[in-house]
């Protein structure tokens, strides 16, 4: 095989030998599914997306990208572990396919149409992984060429949004008749911004509106952007850079990953590429390439796969660790950090410094939560399973998460000498939260005794046409148990979002038993 | 090409261009060698027992698809797969269907051989392939003949079918019906899902039908010893963090992968497992001192089912036929 047929060539299917889905009931159509296709497809493009998607990832990894790293980690048997160096740095050699998150999360992002920070210094090819991925997405080399925005101190809204045409602005009578020729990159599906800390503040408040909302505005003009997969690049991690960037734009970040260092053993591979004469940005199998419709698909089938009832809980009792803060108010609702933060004062330093609420600046906000589900189903779906298993959720939280909790870095958890590296590294530090807290779940026991679960469920069940006996039988069993958690004693994040939804029950029981006694 | 009937030869000089632009296409790295292999093997052959001269749409559903089948290995390499043979003998008795439309027969055919093939063995598939070619002539259209190969999927095995078949086959008229399961006759309530289509006597005493699951490594599905449950989708054995639905009927018992967030079944009559592994179910009982080692146990849709702790095999039980 030559070096430039090594650079274009692709994994065979399976990729992941043990993926298979299942569907909930026997259709048709399944049996005439298969290796050469369905009615609907052309002959050729007949792999199930999620096996293209990997052997995207694949073609990425094993030609495109020298990316030899595997930190997402799985395993179907113990693994070998060893201790290096003074530190005794654990190395795992994980027993089940595992991936590289620098090229996997950007993928799963073009999966799910979300926004991916990449960071890293320079020359780590950010841009190119950002380009490859237009490529996939069906783009030519100069489509995404022109595509890219270059952030740079001088950029203006106009040159981010779009012009005025200087004839209809002479002309026009009203903002509505001036003619704007908006900007290309703005109606694809693929979005690259280069460099995004180095934009001008007041065109980054451009860029958070065509970010957030889908949509640019310029004189009374609306141009509405297409659903799309966005990348932005920047060397520093802390949001510096030349300008500040704007929390709001921070905050529509979903996942962040970081461009490794360049392992030199693998120079030889560089080598072949400066002899080969070719990118691999030119040499994308067209077998890999989706169409929008798979896009779509893709999105769609994603959003269908299943999270398990008891990996939810987990996920509740986690994302309620952080909002807590027990000294803030007075009222039960305003015990959050956020009272702490409009009031503009500094956190109470902790009672317990160890405590997962005491390593935060802040709590997890509801978009955060949303995007750790849709990047939870993508893993599961792109590694071909049935459902969102632990490892999926473990794995992908801390990419997802990595702009969303702000760390304390004074909290007395990070003095202690063996926790000093979490303050750098926040992967294995969002990691540690998420295992500690599955620790308590277990120890709680909450998959068995879940109390506060059970008034909800009985709850959904709903109130229509329920006596007011039973009514009053269960704000007594409410009552009873809020008296068991008074007994407790310490107030800890998951308690206060359980006593909060059993306060939220019982009013909604009164309520009702009012109407009840109102009608009768 | 030498060694062709002079229809294909034609045919194929007629194409040239359109089928070596499918083959830069679809084709890119196979050996030139194979290709030819399967035309003279497969496709002449094919054209040749038409019942009707061959056409273009024809030879090219059949060149296009190929070529896709050969990545794929379901055509195969020197000498011709089983699948091939298959083609040669059934394709054609498929008459004015593949007449109408002969890229989508053809893709079905190979896709559900395929899908049996996997799941049930080649044996399975040649003869689901060729019980569908006999009754092809009094099919209307593909719509219909699918359904039909559906039905057949079932009969040969495929239990996970069961439900979507008996849909079709209790919509057909008896006579198809009969066609499709030797009997007319088909009882769809789950206590009679042990009993062949045509049973004439009543149900027969809860006995055991057979042992289903298996060790990973001897091709089975469970990694560990499984455990069970009822869930509202059927019984639903864990095994090693993976779950898979018990299929289970009077055509086979299959467990295939599902996903472990069905909700528990309502609660029906229950089996118990008394002293000296006896099984008792709805006043009938049966004994086997294997089952008093049974990890669980559970009833759902008239299936019972065993599982024991130091095994990877399912004993299934239920009502058959009275003997």
């Amino acid at each position: 095989m030559s070096k430039t047929d090594r650079l274009s060539h692709l994994s065979r299917a399976p990729t992941n030998p043990r993926a298979e889905r299942a569907p909930a009931r026997f259709d048709v159509a399944e049996l005439y599914a298969g290796p050469l296709g369905d009615d609907a497809q052309e002959a050729g493009g007949a792999l199930p997306l999620d096996e293209k998607l990997r052997q995207a990832y694949f073609w990425i990894v094993n030609s495109a990208i020298i990316s030899p790293f595997y930190d997402i980690e799985y395993d179907e048997a113990p693994a070998t572990s060893f201790a290096l160096g003074d530190q005794r740095v654990s190395v795992r050699l994980p027993t089940a396919q595992s991936y590289s998150s620098y090229v996997l999360l950007p993928l799963l992002n073009l999966a799910v149409r979300r926004r991916c920070l990449l960071v890293g210094g320079p020359g780590r090819g950010k841009t190119v992984i950002a380009t490859i991925i237009g490529l996939l997405a069906g783009y030519s080399n100069r489509e995404m060429k022109q595509g890219i925005q270059h952030g740079q101190p001088q950029m203006t809204i106009a040159d981010l949004l779009g012009n005025p045409l200087p004839s209809s602005l002479v002309q026009a009578e009203s903002m509505e008749a001036v003619k704007i020729a908006w900007r290309k990159w703005l109606g694809m599906r693929v979005k690259i911004i280069d460099e995004y800390n180095r934009i001008p503040t007041r065109t980054q408040s451009a860029l958070l509106t065509v970010m957030a909302d889908d949509y640019a505005e310029m004189y009374d003009q609306i141009y509405e952007c297409p659903p799309a997969a966005w990348y932005l690049t920047a060397n520093d991690d802390a949001g510096g850079g030349t300008y500040q960037v704007i929390e709001a734009l921070r905050d529509r970040i979903d996942v962040v990953v970081k461009a490794l260092h360049f392992n030199t053993r693998f120079l030889g591979a560089l080598l072949d590429r400066i002899e080969a004469g070719v990118r691999p940005e030119e040499l994308v199998p067209p077998e890999i390439v989706f169409t929008q419709a798979e896009l779509d698909r893709m999105e769609k089938q994603i959003r269908a796969v299943p999270i398990p009832e008891p990996l939810l809980r987990r996920i509740e009792h986690f994302a309620a660790e952080f909002e807590l803060c027990e000294g803030a108010a007075q009222q039960l609702e305003y015990l959050t950090k956020d009272t702490v933060k409009l009031a503009g004062l500094e956190l109470p330093r902790a009672a317990d410094g160890q405590l997962a609420g005491a390593q935060t600046k802040n709590g997890l906000s509801v978009r955060a939560l949303q995007t750790c589900l849709v990047f939870a189903k993508a893993l599961a779906w792109f590694r071909g399973a049935h459902e969102v298993s632990f490892e999926d959720l473990r794995q992908i939280l801390p990419f997802v998460l990595h702009d969303k909790l702000v760390q304390n870095r004074e909290a007395a958890f990070f003095e202690a000498p063996e926790h000093a590296a979490y303050r750098t590294d926040l992967v294995s530090w969002i990691r540690r939260l998420f295992d500690r807290s599955c620790e308590d779940y277990d120890r709680a026991g909450r998959d068995r005794n879940d109390v506060v679960g059970q008034h909800l469920a009985l709850f959904e069940q709903g109130l229509e046409g329920l006596a007011e006996e039973v009514v009053d039988s269960r704000l007594a069993t409410i009552e009873r148990s809020l008296r068991e958690l008074e007994a407790g004693g310490k107030l800890l994040g998951p308690l206060y979002d359980d006593v909060l939804a059993l306060k939220y029950l019982h009013q909604r029981y009164t309520n009702y038993r009012a109407w009840l006694r109102c009608r009768a | 090409m030498s060694g062709l009937s002079p229809a294909t030869a034609s045919l194929l000089a007629q194409e040239r261009e359109r089928l070596n632009a499918l083959h830069a296409r679809l084709g890119r790295g196979l050996d030139p060698e194979l290709v030819y292999a399967y035309v003279r093997r497969t496709i002449d052959p094919v054209l040749a027992a038409l019942p009707s001269s061959p056409t273009a749409a024809e030879l090219s559903a059949l060149f296009e698809l190929g070529l896709v089948a050969l990545r794929r290995g379901l055509v195969g390499g020197p000498s011709p797969t089983a699948f091939e043979r298959a083609l040669v003998r059934c394709l054609p008795r498929f008459g004015r269907h593949f007449r109408a439309a002969p890229r989508e027969l053809f893709r079905r055919l190979g896709n559900g051989y395929a899908r049996l093939a996997r799941e049930l063995g080649e044996p399975a598939a040649i003869e689901w392939m060729e019980s569908l070619a006999q009754i092809a002539g009094e099919a209307e259209g593909q719509g219909e003949l699918s359904e039909w190969g559906l039905v057949l999927a079932w009969r040969g095995g495929l239990a996970e079918a069961r439900s979507a078949a008996l849909d079709v086959a209790l919509g057909l008229p008896p006579a198809r019906r009969a066609a499709l399961l030797g009997h007319a006759e088909l009882d769809p309530s789950p206590l009679a899902r042990f009993c062949r289509p045509g049973r004439a006597t009543p149900l027969g005493p809860l006995r055991e039908i057979g042992q289903v699951g298996g060790f990973l490594g001897f091709g089975g599905p469970f990694r560990r010893p499984p455990s069970l449950r009822a869930t509202e989708a059927g019984i639903v054995a864990s095994s090693a963090g993976q779950s898979f639905l018990l299929h289970a009927d009077a055509f086979g018992l299959r467990f295939v992968p599902t996903a472990s967030t069905h909700a528990d079944a309502t609660p029906e009559a229950q089996p118990t497992l008394g002293a000296r592994g006896k099984l008792e179910w709805r006043g009938q009982s049966l004994t086997d001192a294997r089952f008093a080692r049974a990890s669980s146990l559970v009833a759902c849709d008239g299936v019972v089912a065993l599982s024991v702790a130091d095994s990877h095999h399912v004993h299934v039980f239920g009502h058959g036929e009275a003997d």
